[in-house]
This record gives structure tokens, sequence and C-alpha cells, in this order.
């Protein structure tokens, strides 16, 4: 086990009992975050999609005859919070701080989430399949996303490393090869 | 057993072939050989398995195929050979019914005659080529299934990877004398079925031997059930044998037969006697309280899109001005065809769930139902997860619940299949699963309400929605349909209510209990502790300062138990604990303080 003391989580109110088992990422100097520039590569693929719909609802409201106008404004106006401000400037760095994981021989665990952050833990011995998945915006960011399959659905890392990625990768490849129980 | 060496070692990479889906379809497109197809399509698909399995099939390949229904062979396997030439008339019959809008529009135009003699030989042809390509062989524990002409395809699936046996039989097959098998895996839905569609009923058993002997394999490791899995196959095949012969009387003389022959099954129980069967009060009860108005609306959908494409259209034109121009009268009569269509809707619960008949076997469940279309499926008891008790709108007050089983593979849109019985009053629930899953372990005891704190966030979000709900009715339907605005509101507080009565939970070394209401419906989830899939723990910032959380547990059949708030210290809790190796389960024998 790479981490000897067991620790509270941050956020918990209660430590773990002694005989019980700490997760991996209870520990909060063996949690793994993501490179400074994820946060940028977030805020340009949000844009690149929210300005183009925003642009298209403002036309909407100067053009169209139906909805009433103060409705086709406050449309246009919510899209344009929600896209560019929340989406696009806001949200990106507050779900890079946010977000962590941290792989043991036994599990994965990993906590994401802006409004609502998720913990979850994946032993390793669920993995099913893992994927890599990177567009052409992610390869000019070097970042990738890694998808781990499981019985019980899929858990997403997203914005990793490229290289950082393809270890991780590698690594729960290697240490999945346990027995299953589905 | 005699096996050959090969045997030991498809059995070992079936074992230990732990990342692969269980089963893959794979194309290859020019007639290769049938060793090479063989080769190429098994390898993806289960590795040296299939490989093995492959090889061994080829002999049986070139020589004649052996005649369906043949003489039962003393070992696990099953040569490989054609369904029934049954399956003639029913591929037909599926292939007629997928092209029936085509023939409809077809028998409009001049030359109809030639259109409709030239449609009636290619589903002839069609159905003789797929009735003759459509092949199937279970060899060292793994069921293969060749099918295809042109595109060949090769679905190979390790007996020990299977989840689930479902077998069938229609008015049709039962006419004839067979019945279909499905076989479930793990895996997302209809990927992940194999079906057989006609077997004859001395076929049926022996496949069906074949694929339920997996006790001997040693294919499972590191199981944690309890079970003695290296037993009682001998009495498992055995029970098959006997039914062998009633299921083939019944399956025959099925025109003659009295009623109460009907309604025996595809199989009957056997010798094992059953745990319960559904009386005819609790049917009806189980009808009338499970037709749900979803049921209602997809009938309703189904039968106009039916109606669409077989009703001309200057009738349809009628019917619309009819329903849709007038008022007064025509209300009246949409109202009666609701009526008609819910005593349908009734009707057809109660033929499908009719003689529910649960029977617990040495190493699976068996369950068998149906009145016209006659259904069985079986389990093996290892692969359940855990079971789910779910009390629907009307059940609840009458205090009934239906008993479901988490089975991986089995998930949305199979309600017949994970229902491990329909119908069961909520006080003898426990009692029924401790008789039918004794290795879940399950106490029986209530689970523990959340905390007051947690409690009382639990009506802010279904008050929230449906009072936007209401709101956005009210701004936007004009006139008296503004009056439809207390529908969602009344929901609303009826789920809100529902929600934080039922909210709880309750944690033992063997099982993890979450019971917590949706909409309409309770749902209480017992699951192994150690056998759940996935645990997230979810908490929003104001959560975070009343010092509360989520929790979401995923089984291996892709379904969640949720619960919305709890402590968050309880929440860490079971993330500590659900779900991890044995090593990390720390016994938590009493359940939080309410």
């Amino acid at each position: 086990m790479s981490h000897a003391v067991p620790s509270p989580a941050p956020e918990s109110g209660r430590a773990p009992e002694p005989d019980e088992r700490p997760l991996p990422g209870d520990a909060p100097e063996e949690r793994r975050r993501l490179p400074a520039r994820t946060a940028t590569y977030w805020r340009v693929q949000a844009l690149l999609t929210g300005v183009p719909v925003v642009a298209l609802a403002t036309l909407g409201a100067v053009t169209l005859r139906w909805p009433p106008e103060p409705l086709r404004w406050t449309v246009a106006a919510l899209l344009f919070l929600w896209l560019v401000v929340l989406r696009g400037l806001v949200a990106p760095p507050i779900r890079r701080r946010r977000f962590w994981y941290c792989i043991s021989a036994d599990e994965i665990d990993l906590q994401h989430g802006v409004l609502m952050t998720t913990r979850t833990l994946v032993p390793m011995n669920r993995v099913q399949h893992l994927k890599t998945t990177q567009g052409a915006l992610a390869d000019r960011f070097r970042v990738a996303s890694l998808h781990v399959h499981t019985a019980g659905g899929v858990v997403a890392l997203h914005g990793m490393d490229r290289d950082e990625a393809a270890r991780v990768r590698r690594r729960i490849g290697a240490l999945a090869g346990l027995a299953d129980d589905v | 057993m005699g096996r050959p060496d090969g045997a030991a070692a498809a059995d070992g990479a079936a074992a230990a072939h732990t990342a692969a889906t269980a089963h893959t379809s794979t194309a290859t497109d020019s007639a290769a050989t049938a060793l090479g197809s063989a080769a190429t399509g098994g390898a993806a698909a289960t590795g040296g398995a299939a490989t093995a399995g492959g090889a061994a099939a080829a002999g049986g390949f070139t020589g004649a195929p052996a005649p369906p229904g043949g003489a039962a062979r003393s070992g696990p396997d099953v040569a490989e050979r054609r369904l029934h030439p049954a399956y003639l008339v029913i591929s037909a019959g599926q292939t007629v019914r997928t092209l029936l809008p085509a023939i409809v529009g077809a028998s409009v135009f001049p030359h109809r005659w030639w259109v409709l003699g030239a449609t009636a030989v290619l589903v002839v042809a069609v159905s003789v080529i797929r009735w003759w390509t459509h092949r199937y062989s279970v060899v060292h524990g793994v069921l293969r299934v060749r099918s295809g002409l042109l595109k060949r395809t090769t679905e190979s699936v390790p007996v020990s990877r299977i989840t689930a046996l479902d077998t069938f039989a229609g008015v049709v097959q039962r006419i004839l004398g067979v019945s279909g098998i499905t076989v479930q895996t793990p895996g997302d839905g209809r990927s992940s079925t194999v079906k057989l569609h006609c077997l004859s009923a001395s076929a049926l058993a022996q496949v069906r031997t074949a694929l339920t002997a997996d006790s001997g394999t040693g294919a499972r490791i590191g199981i944690d059930s309890g079970v003695d899995t290296g037993a009682d196959a001998g009495v498992d095949s055995g029970v098959d044998a006997g039914v062998d012969a009633a299921a083939r009387t019944a399956g025959r003389s099925v025109l003659a037969a009295p009623l109460s022959r009907l309604v025996q099954g595809v199989e009957g129980p056997g010798s094992v006697p059953p745990i319960a069967v559904l009386e005819v009060r609790a049917l009806l009860v189980a009808a009338v309280t499970g037709t749900s108005i979803p049921l209602l609306l997809a009938g309703a959908a189904a039968a106009w899109n039916r109606a669409r494409d077989l009703l001309p259209d200057s009738t349809l034109r009628w019917i619309r001005h009819e329903v849709l121009d007038h008022g007064g009268a025509t209300t009246l009569v949409v109202l009666g065809l609701v009526m008609v269509a819910a005593l349908v809707a009734v009707v057809l619960t109660a033929v499908r769930l009719a003689r529910w008949t649960l029977v617990r076997e040495p190493e699976r469940l068996r369950t068998t139902r149906g009145l016209v279309v006659q259904r069985s499926s079986s389990i093996p008891v290892d692969r359940v997860q855990g079971v789910r008790l779910v009390e629907g709108l009307w059940r609840k007050p009458l205090g009934y619940c239906a008993v479901e089983v988490e089975v991986a593979g089995v998930a949305g849109g199979q309600d017949h299949q994970r229902t491990l019985y329909p119908l069961v009053r909520r006080a003898a629930a426990a009692d029924l699963v401790r008789r039918a899953l004794p290795e879940l372990r399950w106490s029986g005891e209530d689970p523990v309400p959340v905390g007051a704190a947690a409690r009382r966030r639990y009506p802010t979000l279904p008050l929230v929605a449906g009072l936007a709900l209401a709101a956005a009715a009210v701004l936007l339907l004009p006139g008296w349909w503004r009056l439809t605005a207390l529908f969602p509101a009344v929901v609303a507080v009826v789920a809100a209510r529902g929600q934080v009565a039922a909210a709880g939970w309750r944690l033992t070394p063997d099982t993890v209990t979450v019971r917590w209401h949706r909409v309409f419906a309770t749902h209480t989830v017992v699951a192994r502790t150690r056998r759940v899939q996935l645990v997230h723990r979810t908490q929003t910032v104001p959560q975070r300062r009343a010092a509360v959380a989520g929790v979401w547990l995923v089984l291996s059949s892709a379904r969640r138990a949720r619960l919305r708030h709890l402590a968050a210290a309880d929440a860490d809790l079971l993330l500590h604990v659900v779900g991890r190796r044995p090593g990390a389960v720390r016994p938590v024998a009493a359940a939080p303080a309410p």
C-alpha cells in the first residue's frame, strides 16, 4: 500500500475506523490532479460550441415573430449565461480544482463534478475494459480522456495529460487481470 | 467424463479471460472454410477457449449434422446441428411480419399477383437459407451459434459466463411442438443475448443440460457466495431428463390437451417442490395493480401504428375527424375505448403472469409462467447480485410488492426475466427471499431511516420540479387546459411524502439494504455487500454545509440503488465498505441510530 497513515477525508465529519482500510484517495498527498492547460482546453471546447449557439439564439431573437419578444430575449440571455459565462468561463477552473484521482493496486478512487461533486470507487477487479479518446482539439492541448468500463457503467477521467493517460491505462490494464464476479 | 485435454485448456482460458466481454459476433465476408472462419471468429471472441471448441466442432460440421431431436448423448457436449425444421415456419412468419407494410402497399399495384408471388418465393428462400445456415453446438463448455450466408456470424458464449437461461414457447411454437431458448450473458441488453428459436423437446433438454452443467469446470474463481459450486450437476440434469418426456407430451398434444395440461409450462417444476405458485386471487390482484399506465399507452401506440399500416387512408381520416373534431359523444366513445384498453391490458398481464411458479433447484432459480406464451427462466444462484422489492403505486397501500433479482445483462425492459415473483405480501417477502436465496443471508430487517437532517432535504427536489411543471402549464396552456397544472403539483406532494418516509439503509457484513422512493414506487434493494460494482458518493455545496451526502450503488445489472441524502459520515462508511474486497470489510453489525 502506497499510503501508510489513514487520514480523514477533508469533507467528512468522521475519520475511518482503525480497522477499516482507508481508500486510496483518503490521503490528500496521494491525489493526482489535472495539468493546468486542461482548464484552458475545456474553456476553448465550451466556447467553440457555445458561441455559435448563442449567436444563433440572438439572431432568432432579432428575426423571429414567435414566441413573444420578452421570451425570445430571455432564452437568448439564459443561453448566453449558461453556455458562455458558466460553461465557458467560470466552470472549467472549478472543475479542474475539484477533480482528483488515485490508483492503488486494488482500487481506483476519483472525484469529479462542479455543482455536485461525486466521489467514485472502482474496485480493480470490476474493470471490464479501458478506452482512451482524444479529439483534434484535445490533441493540440496534449490531453486525453480515459474511460473505465465496468459491468455497472462507465467512469470517465476527462482531460488527463496524454502521456499520463497512457501510463494509467497500462497500469490499470496490468492490475485489472483479476477474477471477476459478475 | 473422458474429456480431451483441450477441455481443461478451454476452461482455463475462459476463466482467465476476465476482461473480455462474454460474447462477440464476428463476420467474415469471404466464404472461408469452416475451420478457418471458426478459428478467426472464435479467437476474437473467447481466446483459446473458442479456438479449441472450433477445432473440435469442425469435424461435426464436415460430417452429416445430427438430426434435430436425436438421441441423448451421455456427455454434456452437443454436436453442431441445425434448429428444428419448424424454424422454417417461424422464420417465414417473422419475415412476413416485417414485410407486412410493403406487402399491403404492393397489393394496390396492377401487377399485384406477380409481386406477391415473387415475395412469397423470396420469403421461402430466405427461410430455407436461414434455417440451413443456422447451426449451434456446445463443445468444451462453449456455446457457438453460426449463422448467415454472405455475412457469416459466429457467436461464442462460454457456459461459465451465462447469467440466465430463458425458454419460451409461443402459440405457433406450441402447435409445432417446439420451444426456444434465450441465453443471457453480462453486457448491455440486446447484444448480449443469444437466441435459439426452435428446439424440439429432447434437443431443448440436451442443450439445457449442456448449458447448465457448469459446475465441474472450475471456471468461476474468487466467488464469495458461500455456495458449493462443485456439486449437484447430476441432480440438475436428472430433473431436466425427467421433465423431457412431460414437455414433449405437453408440446405435441397441445390442441387436444385439457386446460390443466396447457398451463403446465414448457418444463414443469419437475420433482423439486416449488417455493411459491401464484394463486388465482393473487393473479387477479397482480394483473390489476401491475398494469401500468405506460404499458397501456405503449399498447395503444403500438395498436395505432399497426392500424396506420393496415387501414386505408380514408378510414384513418374518418377516425381522426370523428375523434378530434367533435366534442360530447366522441369524448364518451374515447373514454369507453380507454376503459376497454385498460381491460385488455389487465387480461394480457394476467395471461402473462398466470401460473407463476418459483422453484429453487440446487444451484439455480427457475420460474415458469404464462398461459398462451409459456416462458421459463433459469438463473444460476451464484449470478444473483441481489434482490429488489418493488412496491408500486397501487400495491403499496394494499401491502403487496414484486420481487426482482439483480443479474448482469438483465436490465431495462426485461421485466419478465428479472421478476422472481410478481406479487407477494410485503410482510412475507423476506421469508420468500430467504427460502429462494438463502445464500443472500438477508436478515429481512427493515432499513433504518436516514437521520432527520437528511430527511428534511428530500421534499425539495420533487416539490421544485412539480411546481416548475405546474407553473409552465399555467403559463403556456390555454383555457381549461390550465387545470392540468394540478396534476404535477399533486404528484410532487405525493412523491415528496413517499421519499421522506422511505429513505433508509442498513449494512451487515453480507448484505447492504437501501430503500428509497422514486415518483410512484418504493424500491428496496438488498445486495451482496461485496458484489456491488460501483459506489458513488455525491455532495453539493449546501449538502456539505449540512454534513449530508448522497450515495449511489450500481450493480452489475447496471441498475442503481440511490439515496439522495444521508448523513455524510454514513455515506463515507458505505463508500469505505461496500463493494470492496473481503479484506476491506469490517463487520458492521449495527445500523446507525435513526
